[in-house]
């Protein structure tokens, strides 16, 4: 509806609605920084869509410590799986998920399983699924280009069965 | 206050409704088999936000469906207009809601955040008093007057300047406050485009190029961190004052665009544009096309 109150003012000199938008505007922009205080407190609780933005905050550390998914083909050569094949979103998403179910022990097998079949259906390299964490020098990595990780510990395994 | 009820043109705030409008709609419908899949995951690692704190349990998919559905139709009338004191809250809270639920799926995503507040804002206040369905229908009904330059089509402009500038504040003000200002260094911001380069090659097809490049030059990496520092913390002053405004978005703009290029990550809102058509004199636009018309 088009504005019909021009001219009109309170006693406060405002307009009629004014101060509602004012209020309005206040809250909107309070709630958008109230996350700032995430800041100086712990634990630090991330949320949407009112985020204290923690992206690119804090350096990560030298070493990486990094669950991921490795396929076996039959002469035992091993390669990192690319995430769809067992997890879903993009790949930070798929990453994340990973992370929080092979943290539960039993949930490993359960993963495992499911991207077995997965890659089942569309590799037909690839004989065996092995979840496992690696530690990993970025430095290293991409300055020596030394691909292989520091450390791997095995968290679980499975066959691949067509 | 009185600056912030500096009165603007209908058409400007009609057309951020429109750009911002068209744009969650083509988000929501060219994801709309990509969603359906995330929210058929396992409910094992199902962590809602904030918003839907009264869910302890994932929704059934089929009703997640019908609510994506509802969101796009309510959108589409939001864009056009029509019913708006009815679909403008009603796609704000959709939309929030979807968002919200597509983010209870083992990570918090950021690249939303501003385009479901941007739409909050659009959708409590008179954003379809010209170009819209409903106006069209008034002026079918009886001859109106032509929707004018008013204080109620200001100060929404301003508020999504306003949020804006805070989300890119509050992310400067957590790097500061986390890692100090050595963070403009570049040291902090090398070792996360690594970390980001190792993930694309554990998880996806390979590390992009510029990891390797980085990696033996660590003083390129000074100014693009201190540059993005400055653009984050000095938003509130550079996004609000006008004579900044077009710098300041370019700026930004081109921010998110090397982000893209170094590690992929992509913020669409930002990346199109869209997050930015706030800061513009779009009522140029409407003024042009009816000298046309």
């Amino acid at each position: 509806m088009p504005p019909s109150d021009h001219g009109k003012t309170t006693t406060l000199g405002w307009q009629p609605g004014q101060r509602r938008a004012a209020i309005w505007s206040a809250l909107m922009a309070l709630a958008v920084l109230s996350p700032i205080r995430e800041n100086f407190q712990t634990p630090r609780h991330d949320d949407f869509p009112l985020s204290y933005y923690p992206m690119f905050s804090v350096p990560r550390p030298e070493i990486e410590t990094i669950p991921y998914i490795v396929g076996v083909d039959d002469s035992g050569k091993r390669s990192a799986l690319h995430h769809k094949y067992w997890g879903t979103g993009g790949m930070n998403q798929a990453r994340s998920q990973l992370v929080k179910m092979v943290r539960r022990k039993a949930t490993c097998p359960k993963v495992c399983q499911a991207a077995a079949k997965r890659v089942a259906r569309h590799r037909s390299d690839i004989a065996s699924i092995e979840i496992v964490r690696g530690r990993f020098d970025p430095l290293r990595y991409f300055g020596e280009d030394k691909r292989e990780p520091l450390a791997e510990e095995l968290k679980c395994r499975c066959e691949v069965s067509r | 206050m009185s600056g912030w009820f500096s009165p603007m043109p209908a058409a400007r705030l009609a057309l951020l409704r429109i750009g911002i409008g068209a744009f969650a709609v083509f988000e929501l419908v060219s994801k709309y088999r990509y969603f359906g899949h995330i929210v058929r995951h396992s409910s094992l690692i199902f962590d809602p936000p904030s918003p839907l704190f009264w869910l302890t349990e994932p929704l059934p998919p089929a009703l997640f469906d019908v609510a994506l559905l509802f969101t796009i139709m309510s959108g589409i009338l939001f864009t056009t207009g029509t019913l708006y004191r009815v679909s403008g809250p009603v796609f704000a809270v959709m939309l929030l809601f979807i968002y919200s639920y597509r983010n209870a799926w083992g990570m918090l995503y950021h690249s939303h955040n501003l385009l479901v507040l941007d739409v909050l804002v659009l959708g409590f206040c008179a954003a379809a008093d010209d170009l819209s369905v409903d106006r069209w229908l008034r002026t079918r009904r009886a001859p109106e007057a032509p929707a004018v330059s008013s204080w109620q089509y200001g100060w929404p402009v301003r508020l999504l300047w306003l949020v804006t500038a805070l989300v890119y504040f509050l992310a400067g003000v957590a790097k500061v406050s986390r890692t100090g200002w050595e963070w403009a260094a570049g040291e902090s911001l090398r070792s996360h485009i690594l970390k980001d380069a190792l993930y694309k090659e554990l998880f996806d097809s390979g590390a992009r190029p510029i990891a390797w490049i980085i990696v033996d030059h660590p003083e390129w990496m000074w100014p693009l961190a201190f540059g993005s520092l400055f653009l984050e913390l000095a938003a509130p002053a550079l996004a609000m004052w006008r004579r900044s405004q077009l710098l300041w978005m370019v700026a930004v703009f081109s921010m998110h665009w090397g982000i893209f290029f170094i590690m992929g990550i992509k913020f669409n809102f930002q990346l199109y544009g869209v997050a930015f058509l706030p800061f513009l004199p779009l009522e140029r636009i409407a003024e042009h096309l009816r000298r046309r018309a």
